[in-house]
């Protein structure tokens, strides 16, 4: 009678407990199989119970070991075991290296062969294995045998080859390899010249300003771009090596020069990549400084344009490269050009931000490779009606020209997890080797290898002029970048770097050295001032938004003027004086002030009481309000904050107080009035 | 759990500084990786508490990324505290300090308090940047400063519950606009103010005071 083994809920796996022996720690599971026959399921009608059968097998999986018993784990079994070879071959290098591995594992051979069980069933099996790992570990990890000029490891399984299999094809094998590195190993050096020439092409192009341009942005289309950055991207993804991606590999890619690159250089030639696009979105938007903004936003626009088509060709890195070029600082404060953007560009924009938005450790950029990097096509929508309408349209047409999409993703997120495992889990657990890390760290690289597979889809080819077009791209570094895009909006104090983004200007941080101190109080108003008073009439307006204000709190005045960046005498960093008048509502208003000393613990309350002591006035602290009068208006202290902080630093610190009530009759008026102001500017 | 105030952090700082560790270190070791995302562990995140107030410090880190050019504004953007970060056995890591604090400044909200953070002061026969060029430094530039180890966890859990006790400090004299999250700081679920709607783009609005 046939059994079958059959899935039920009884199969439960267990841990059940550690083994230790030496130089190794096992963790021992124990796991429940259930079989029946199958008369059973042809004939419902019998007993069940006479034919059901289970049992409980005992297995155990290395946790951690010695290099040798790591290593003798990979065939002491007998057969292989695939799963455990495949995540020792993604990982040793983290603890050992292929001489090493090699010469255990050829040891080990020898050993059985010449010991007297040498001829035993086990034994044959084991001589199999080892023969097998080391042949899929050559088909899998052939880089791993490079080691020009006198490949040790190849020539130690030459000699072992022709000395216990000569008559196998590993003989062969081994001697194909050898001569091939040897051929593409000489013609090695010349195309490290050829990458040290495009380095100093590059620079060239960054100092010839008018470099020769067969094309220009404008003139290559949307589509082209987003499949040649693909076809790219696919490319240098596809010549990741996983395991250079490790957290204790990548760790080390700046400082340990090998002749040919970096220990990671596989995954630097994918962020060079990356930054390329990065650069280039900066540069073109940025380029001509003469550009009118209404010209400008076209580029912007284009290249959401481009970023949109990166979404339905799934490919992430550079979406990613381009929303980053966006919000660099020099693009994203042009507020001219980005306020001139259509809705619906802006709608797109923010759509494809929030992809890569940090929140609950990237789960939503996670949440959608997941979903997508197999699938044929994205799974585009919108919240927005017509770019709705618009993503299904395109599906449709992918399904009828039967059209499937591979998949790029972003690298970043791999290299942080694996970054965080290695932090995390120690390498070695009481002096062994703690492999239990390098099966999560496998996890993670086993989601590299099958992403990879979904890169191969695509079926772009290389378009040379585009390329021409791309590489000629002058690019500007931080500085120039900055200052680029201060030329065409000048940034209001225009002088240090540190200043272009001053401390919101009506508070600073407490612990402020006085040499700074006449940085903060110049350069009154930032770029985000002036978004408050002018987006008021762009309903697009968000968090994410350009012309959202991006770090304003609550007290700053969105009225401070532009010309303003006269220090003020009165002010340190922890007190100054301020002149208060009062304000009836009766009389005419008041010139007459009296000068108050405000610290900066003085809350609402305790100013107003103190005005009040100094005016003699009766009545409540609560029936009063503070105000600071500005050139144009006045700025309502709120009720429970620091004064000191809260008022506006711009004016020459004049207030004036007032009864609520009339405030309230005031507030109703000036409303209006500020409204028409806010849409005039 | 319940809590008062979520602020959200970022740490920033050179490669092999240390980042990771300092957060991890924090959070008890907590990482999740990918494949347990639906289990629903939260990631950089703790609990403290300030003040008999329950805090929940939410921390961001792109540590294996800093090669990219990625880290623009929306990874600044709401953060109510930063920990940049150096080494004290690699000057290389002291030195660009500069750029990223104008980075930050250039990017983050302007009431972000920083935290400057000396790292692996364990290895003090290795030390390469004394502990008064830190303090100089950050006595230059307003910010906090401290020399922690990650390793032996010294000064790790002071330097996150300083930075919180900063910011709450902040938020005690109004200088944090807590309804606008652009700011880093949100209010705990059951802690809602009765006008959570308050206007938070216009810049004008108090925390409790109606605008003008």
């Amino acid at each position: 009678m046939e059994l079958n083994r059959i899935e039920s809920q009884d199969d439960v796996t267990r841990f059940w407990r550690e083994e230790r022996e030496e130089g190794a720690v096992y963790n021992v599971y124990l796991k429940r199989v259930t079989y029946h026959t199958l008369s059973e399921n042809e004939n419902k009608s019998n007993n069940e119970f006479s034919h059901l059968m289970w049992e409980t097998q005992k297995f155990r999986v290395i946790k951690a070991g010695s290099l040798e018993k790591l290593v003798e784990y990979l065939y002491i079994k007998g057969e292989v075991d695939s799963t455990y070879t495949t995540v020792f071959l993604a990982t040793y290098r983290t603890f050992s290296s292929p001489e090493e591995v090699l010469n255990i594992l050829v040891d080990r051979y020898e050993n059985i062969k010449a010991s007297p069980e040498g001829k035993g069933e086990l034994q044959e099996v084991q001589l199999r294995t080892i023969k097998s790992v080391i042949s899929v570990w050559m088909d899998t990890y052939v880089e791993d045998f490079r080691e020009p000029p006198t490949y040790p490891c190849l020539a130690c399984l030459q000699n072992f080859a022709q000395k216990h299999v000569p008559d196998s094809d590993l003989v062969i094998r081994v001697k194909h390899k050898m001569e091939k590195f040897r051929k593409e190993d000489l013609g090695k050096s010349d195309g490290n010249i050829e990458f040290h020439f495009n380095l100093v092409d590059e620079v060239d192009h960054m100092i010839s300003a008018d470099y020769h341009q067969p094309l220009t942005f404008c003139d290559i289309s949307n589509q082209t771009v987003a499949e040649q950055l693909t076809f790219r991207d696919a490319e240098l993804f596809k010549r990741v090596v996983p395991h250079q991606c490790l957290g204790a590999v990548w760790a080390r890619r700046a400082r340990k020069h090998g002749k040919g690159g970096t220990v990671a250089g596989s995954v630097l030639a994918t962020i060079e990549q990356f930054n390329r696009v990065s650069l280039r979105v900066i540069a073109t938007i940025l380029k001509n400084s003469e550009l009118k903004s209404s010209q400008r936003v076209k580029i912007i626009q284009k290249w959401i344009e481009i970023a949109q088509e990166m979404r339905h060709l799934k490919n992430f890195s550079s979406l990613k490269a381009i929303i980053s070029g966006l919000q660099a600082n020099a693009v994203y404060r042009l507020r001219k050009a980005w306020g001139l953007l259509p809705k619906e560009s802006l709608a797109v924009f923010e759509e494809l931000s929030e992809i890569f938005s940090n929140e609950n450790n990237q789960l939503a950029s996670r949440n959608l490779l997941m979903k997508e990097a197999t699938a044929k096509f994205p799974e585009v929508d919108s919240s927005n009606k017509t770019l709705r309408r618009r993503n299904q349209m395109k599906r449709q047409s992918w399904i009828d020209n039967g059209v499937v999409q591979g998949t790029v993703p972003y690298l970043g997120t791999f290299l942080t997890d694996l970054t965080m495992i290695d932090t995390a889990i120690p390498d070695t657990t009481d002096g062994l080797i703690n492999f239990e890390k390098r099966r999560k760290e496998f996890e993670v690289l086993a989601q590299i290898k099958l992403l990879q597979s979904a890169s191969q889809i695509y079926t772009f080819t290389e378009n040379e002029r585009f390329w021409g077009w791309f590489d000629a791209v002058r690019v500007y570094d931080e500085n120039e970048s900055y200052e680029q895009s201060c030329t065409i909006e000048p940034a209001i104090d225009g002088s240090t770097r540190l200043k272009k983004k001053s401390p919101a200007s009506s508070m600073r941080p407490s612990k402020m050295d006085p040499s700074r101190f006449s940085l903060f109080m110049c350069g009154g108003v930032n770029f985000d001032d002036k978004a408050s008073t002018t987006s008021g009439s762009n309903p697009q307006e968000s968090p994410t938004s350009p012309n959202a204000t991006m770090s304003h709190s609550s007290s700053t005045s969105s009225l401070q003027s532009y010309d303003s960046d006269t220090s003020t005498p009165f002010k340190s960093s922890d007190a100054c004086v301020i002149k208060v008048s009062i304000d009836t509502g009766n009389t005419p208003k008041s010139h007459i002030y009296k000068s108050i000393m405000l610290h900066n613990t003085d809350h609402t309350h305790t100013v107003i009481k103190r005005v009040m002591d100094k005016y003699d006035l009766k009545g409540k602290e609560k029936d009063y309000c503070l105000l600071q009068v500005l050139p144009e208006d006045e700025l309502l202290i709120p009720d429970k904050v620091n004064v000191f902080y809260a008022m506006n630093n711009n004016g020459d610190y004049t207030f004036v107080l007032r009864t609520r009530k009339e405030q309230e009759t005031l507030t109703q008026n000036k409303k209006k009035g500020r409204r028409k102001l806010k849409l005039g500017l | 759990m319940s809590y008062a105030y979520l602020f959200k952090y970022i740490i920033i700082g050179d490669t092999g500084v240390g980042k990771s560790c300092l957060l991890l270190q924090f959070t008890d070791k907590r990482f999740q990786p990918v494949h347990d995302l639906t289990i629903g562990v939260e990631f950089g995140a703790r609990m403290i508490s300030i003040d008999g107030k329950q805090i929940k410090l939410q921390i961001w880190d792109t540590a294996g990324q800093e090669s990219f050019r990625s880290i623009t504004r929306s990874y600044y953007r709401g953060a109510a505290g930063a920990l940049l970060v150096y080494d004290i056995t690699r000057r290389d890591t002291f030195n660009h300090l500069t750029t990223w604090l104008e980075d930050a400044r250039q990017h983050s909200n302007s009431n972000m308090v920083i935290m400057l953070i000396g790292n692996k002061s364990d290895l003090e026969a290795r030390r390469d940047v004394k502990k008064e060029e830190g303090e100089a430094f950050a006595r230059e530039h307003g910010l906090i400063f401290m020399e922690t180890s990650a390793k032996t966890a010294a000064n790790v859990e002071e330097a996150f519950i300083n930075t919180a006790k900063e910011i709450y400090q902040k938020i005690q004299d109004g200088v944090f606009d807590i309804n606008n999250e652009a700011n880093g700081i949100k209010i705990g679920p059951q802690h809602s103010p009765s006008n959570p709607s308050m206007p938070s783009g216009g810049g004008n609005a108090g925390p409790s005071g109606n605008c003008c």
